[in-house]
């Protein structure tokens, strides 16, 4: 929001000196409300004076061309113009010979005998709009906020000059009085220590008798309504400085009444609505209801667009037709134009949460929204409606046509009183503030407190809906005091121990196996699509987003597979062969409300050779498997799901419990992914796998004889596996039994595999002699000879 | 008997003229064998003399052991010279040594992989804050609204919702969490005071992205609730743990006011630049100061929402975007990166 401090000076003081206004602006950042940009304002040159038309005539030997005599204090100068709209006494721009605008140097000038030592200006050559009809008018419209007539002789740009802030709204959706320049003007007051003056809004007398009779149907949403008309007035463009204030706030100027009704919201935070009298009533009768919309109610709103409304909007009506979403946007039917000459004037207070209700259900976000949404002090509704119509009498000669009606149905309450533990502020804050400092920060900041004992009764303005308790009130003193103060070499924190978190320990772990074993950890989003999925071939269940970001990410992931396939894909551009790893988790439907959450490392061998990429995956999951220090190895048996080859993988358990997939990527999946080349995954859940952590290493002895190592070479049918032959390899004293080649090429048929196995003999008491080494392995080739009978042999 | 001494003197000359051939280690191994060994004609000769006289045998036996010493001598010296010239033929060898090490096997995946740099900077924190007694806790991804809004004062149609654009799976009732803020609840709804945790996770936000912003990222959560710690503690706290994480001992901490429902006071907390000792730079936009973290003190209707007695027990919470620590410290200047998983990115991050 922005925020103009020129206006905050009508509330506090604000420095002139450049230095010492940013330096403020930064401790408002700091203690306030932060600052995400600073605009000065104008952007015109200095050169620009005003000046008052004394005299105006015809030019003898021109027709279209005028003499003027302008007055830039103590000094007439002449000036010759062909704008039409010059008067004598009007209040002018003037740039004098000699000076720049826009860049560009003015010269004296001769019109056919007359010269001209300067220039008016319009609009449009001050860069401050495209009005180009007629030199700008500074003295039309000018009320108390700015009367130019004063500063005769003096530089425009110093005149209207500003420094405009914009602050960041996330951070004061709590505060909803910092939503105008009176809120924010008490901040700058309190920061500097100075003091704060209200607007004075005159007393709006009237003697007219007639009433506007106001229904409030629904006591829940409207808590006070304030209303008036307005007869006699003319709509026409806001004065100069109105406009320029308004723009610069961001805010687009209209007419003279919504712009007033805009000027008095930014000033006190209330919104106001002017509707144009003649469109909603045909005789003196009016009666205004505030009610729940009726189902599929319609309704044409300011931005021309037809609204469908539901029970949870809220319109204002007369007896006919609504003629405004309450607190959200007004009716396109009654809207003022360059016709309206009388209207009604509504400032009310509404239910902060139903406005924002109903706004979000017509999807609005107006000026108005924006504020009643954040809570809006019921005492402002008739001080802005006053505000509004002592300008608008100002400006437009109107007069009152009706009594200032105010209904109210929610009693204003007491203002809410907090005692505070003086000694809490340093229990919270860490930081010794002396009293006198806590009771002048709540004084400046418009809370009453007196001190009792050791309490202070803090009295809150009915404007802070935020401070509930002592700790609100504490904020307050901390940040206005400053947190620069905290003093953190006296922090002396107890030691707490800290108890390992199993999950976090293992995937650190896995983390560093991997990437040890030359993998690149990756992370991919959470949120896949539906096409992603079926190039995957993976059929799971998966649960979708409702207001999803794009369709390419409208599902919680049932598979970490499809992500990875995708940046194997991208990758293989780059490098011949790779590794890729991801721990996360995928998202499964449930019976709870909840879905079930289980984490997943996944991890890819791709390589562009013909090579089996297979074992180097398989290896992967072996080297974690002994370096987590499993009680139990992994178990590799059945078929494994899509997108894996049947036979060419398999389903992954520990202590017999399914978790997970190995093995090769069927063709198709990777020419879905264009990915060309060899390709094996496996995915495993290791949601629980760290309770099959061992805690303890259990150390052996080494033998002080020799070990005996033996090679064997088996031939044999794939009825079998490796497993079931290594199962019945036995001998008291044999170490280990490792496959160290394993051949299913050409030399052999389609259906068997060949393998060596080292047999590791070791031998804790003497040395081994050949023959018992030789008696052995006899030994252990009939046993395998008399199991597997047809399917085994040796070579 | 002078046949017997033509014949060693015979063996000795021929035996002396081969040792100077003998041109390897091996070969002088089997000339010992055959000329000095068991088998040797030497042996042969000597065994049969025992038809010499004693003082003949003598005489022969003293010679040919003569002999023996001499060739085994020269063998000796013969060997002594071919090490030498292995020795020196060793020397003399060359690597170049400013060849890569390991690329010459790859363009495989011999070498070393890498660590994404979210997870390395997730360990830093988990292993800084593990330092001063912080414990990791976790709580799921997908999580209901009570446990992400509302337990954390931030009822259903609150303005507040906005400061957070939320994914839902059901509207006002299960969303992809907005914040890991929602595992202070569940922390302190199963735990007594005195509580320590930090909670790192994913987190997701409905935004589009751009180079700061993603709809996936990761934050980390810090929450503290004892009979004592304050804005003061916690001050001490991050100074330390940043001083840590980014490596550099000059840190100070700027504290500015700010909102958040579930903290009173709610502060951020900006930490001096560490690339220009606060002179201004790029990195920090020339205002020596880098906007870091939103904490404060723990709002006593959050703890009343979790039956802890807020008369009794207060403290802290802190959290920040994990992306944005690494950003900073390691330089990345588009989120992106961190997504698209490009080996040739990832593979900078040597921080095994």
């Amino acid at each position: 929001m922005k925020i103009s401090l020129d206006l905050i000076k009508k509330y506090t003081y604000i420095p002139d000196n450049r230095n010492d206004l940013y330096n403020l602006i930064d401790r408002f950042a700091i203690k306030s409300v932060d600052v995400d940009s600073i605009t000065e304002y104008p952007s015109f040159e200095e050169d620009i004076l005003i000046g008052e038309v004394k005299e105006i005539y015809k030019h003898k030997n021109a027709d279209r061309l005028y003499v003027t005599k302008v007055d830039i204090k103590n000094k007439e100068i002449q000036i010759i113009t062909g704008a039409p709209n010059v008067y004598k006494g009007m209040i002018v721009p003037v740039v004098l010979a000699g000076g720049k605008i826009n860049g560009q140097n003015i010269e004296k000038h001769d019109f056919r005998g007359e010269i001209s030592y300067g220039m008016m200006c319009s609009e449009k050559e001050l860069g401050l709009g495209e009005n180009h009809s007629g030199i700008l008018d500074l003295g039309s419209g000018s009320t108390e906020d700015m009367l130019f007539r004063k500063y005769i002789g003096k530089s425009l740009k110093s005149v209207i000059k500003d420094t405009i802030i914009d602050i960041d709204n996330k951070v004061i959706s709590h505060r909803g009085d910092l939503f105008s320049h009176q809120g924010i003007a008490r901040e700058f007051a309190a920061i500097q220590n100075k003091p704060f003056s209200e607007k004075v809004i005159p007393k709006i007398r009237t003697n007219k008798d007639n009433k506007l009779k106001v229904n409030i149907e629904d006591k829940e949403f409207c808590y006070r309504y304030c209303a008036v008309t307005i007869d006699n007035l003319k709509v026409e463009e806001s004065p100069f400085w109105m406009r320029e204030r308004l723009k610069n706030l961001g805010i687009k100027p209209i007419n003279n009444i919504v712009d007033i009704t805009n000027y008095v919201m930014v000033n006190l935070g209330q919104p106001l609505h002017a509707f144009d009298l003649s469109k909603i009533s045909k005789d003196n009768n009016l009666e205004i209801y505030v009610r729940k919309a009726k189902y599929n109610e319609e309704i044409i709103t300011l931005d021309s667009k037809r609204r469908l409304l539901k029970e949870n909007n809220y319109v204002i009506a007369t007896k006919n037709a609504s003629i405004g979403i309450a607190g959200v946007m007004g009716g396109k039917e009654s809207e003022i134009d360059e016709n309206t000459q009388s209207i009604l004037l509504e400032s009310a207070t509404f239910n902060s949460s139903l406005v924002r209700k109903s706004a979000k259900s017509v999807n609005i976000r107006s000026e108005a929204v924006l504020r009643y949404e954040k809570g809006i002090s019921q005492s402002l509704a008739l001080k802005a409606l006053n505000y509004a119509i002592d300008l608008i009498i100002q400006t437009t000669n109107g007069n009152i046509s009706s009594l200032v009606t105010d209904v109210i149905t929610k009693k204003l309450e007491d203002n809410l009183v907090i005692k505070l533990d003086i000694s809490k502020i340093e229990k919270v804050l860490g930081m010794n503030i002396p009293i006198n400092d806590v009771s002048s920060i709540l004084s400046s900041l418009d809370i009453k407190n007196k001190q009792i004992k050791n309490f202070i009764f803090a009295t809150i303005p009915d404007t802070r809906f935020d401070i509930k308790e002592d700790v609100d009130l504490i904020e307050e003193i901390g940040r206005i005091y400053g947190y620069d103060n905290i003093n953190i070499e006296d922090s002396n924190m107890t030691i707490m121990p800290v108890r390992k978190n199993l999950t976090f320990e293992m995937n650190n772990k896995i983390i560093r196996i991997i990437a040890s074993l030359g993998g690149y950890e990756i992370k991919t989003y959470s949120f896949i699509n539906q096409a992603l999925m079926d190039k995957s071939l993976i059929k799971n269940d998966s649960i979708r987003i409702l207001n999803p970001i794009s369709p390419n990410f409208d599902l919680l992931r049932p598979s970490l597979i499809p992500s990875m396939l995708d940046i194997v894909s991208t990758n293989q551009k780059h490098m011949d062969s790779f590794i890729l790893y991801e721990i996360a988790n995928i998202y499964l439907k449930n019976n709870t409300i909840q879905p079930k959450e289980e984490l997943h490392l996944i991890t890819a061998y791709f390589s562009k050779d013909k090579e089996e990429s297979f074992f180097h995956i398989k290896g992967i999951l072996d080297t974690i498997n002994l370096y987590l220090n499993l009680n139990n190895t992994f178990e590799y048996s059945g078929n494994p799901e899509k997108p894996f080859l049947k036979n060419k993988g398999s389903k992954v358990y520990i202590s017999g419990n399914y978790i997970g997939e190995i093995g090769d990527i069927s063709s198709l999946v990777k020419e879905n992914f264009g990915i060309y080349g060899s390709l094996s995954i496996f995915d495993i859940n290791i949601e629980d796998l760290h309770n099959n952590i061992g805690k303890f290493i259990n150390i052996k002895n080494i033998s002080k004889f020799p070990e005996i190592k033996e090679d064997i070479t088996i031939l044999y049918k794939n009825k079998i596996n490796s497993k079931d032959i290594l199962d019945k390899i036995n001998d008291t004293n044999l170490k280990t039994k490792d496959i160290i080649d394993i051949y299913n090429g050409d030399k052999i048929k389609n259906d068997e595999t060949s393998i060596t196995i080292r047999l590791v003999f070791e031998n804790f008491e003497k040395t081994f002699l050949g023959t018992e080494i030789k008696d052995k392995i006899d030994d252990i080739k009939n046993t395998l000879l008399k199991e597997f009978k047809d399917t085994l042999t040796f070579r | 008997m002078e046949k017997i001494k033509k014949d060693v003197e015979k063996i000795w000359k021929t035996s002396i003229s081969a040792i100077e051939t003998l041109e390897n280690l091996e070969d002088i191994k089997k000339f010992h064998s055959t000329n000095l060994g068991k088998n040797s004609d030497l042996s042969a000769i000597l065994r049969n003399i025992s038809k010499l006289t004693i003082s003949e045998r003598k005489e022969i036996g003293q010679f040919a052991n003569k002999v023996k010493e001499n060739i085994s001598n020269n063998l000796k010296q013969q060997e002594e010279k071919l090490r030498q010239t292995l020795y020196d033929k060793e020397d003399s060898e060359t690597i170049d040594t400013t060849i890569s090490g390991y690329k010459l096997n790859t363009g495989k995946t011999l070498s070393i992989g890498s660590i994404h740099p979210i997870s390395a900077m997730i360990k830093l924190i988990e292993d800084t804050f593990a330092v001063y007694g912080f414990e990791i806790a976790e709580g799921p991804e997908i999580e209901t609204d009570w446990f992400c809004f509302q337990a954390l004062n931030i009822p259903i149609g609150h303005p507040a919702r906005d400061m957070q654009d939320t994914f839902y799976i059901k509207e006002d009732e299960l969303l992809p969490r907005t914040h890991t803020s929602s595992v202070q609840i569940r922390t302190m709804q199963n735990n007594a005071p005195p509580i320590r945790i930090i909670a790192p996770g994913k987190v997701y936000r409905n935004e589009n992205s751009d180079s700061r912003h993603s709809f996936m990222f990761h934050q980390f959560e810090g929450l503290v609730i004892d009979d004592k710690s304050n804005l003061k503690d916690l001050s001490n706290i991050l100074q330390g743990a940043l001083k840590r994480i980014f490596d550099n001992e000059n840190i100070r901490l700027r504290i500015r006011n700010s909102y958040f429902p579930f903290t009173e006071p709610s502060i951020e907390i900006d930490c001096s630049c560490i690339f220009c000792d606060m002179k201004g730079c790029k990195i920090c936009s020339n205002k020596g100061w880098l906007e870091l973290l939103g904490a404060g003190m723990v709002h006593p209707q959050v703890l009343r929402n979790v039956n802890i007695d807020p008369n009794k027990y207060q403290g802290f919470a802190f959290g920040t975007g994990i992306e944005r620590l690494v950003m900073i410290k390691d330089r990345v200047d588009d989120t992106r990166l961190f997504y698209e998983n490009d080996i040739r990115f990832l593979s900078q991050f040597r921080n095994i």
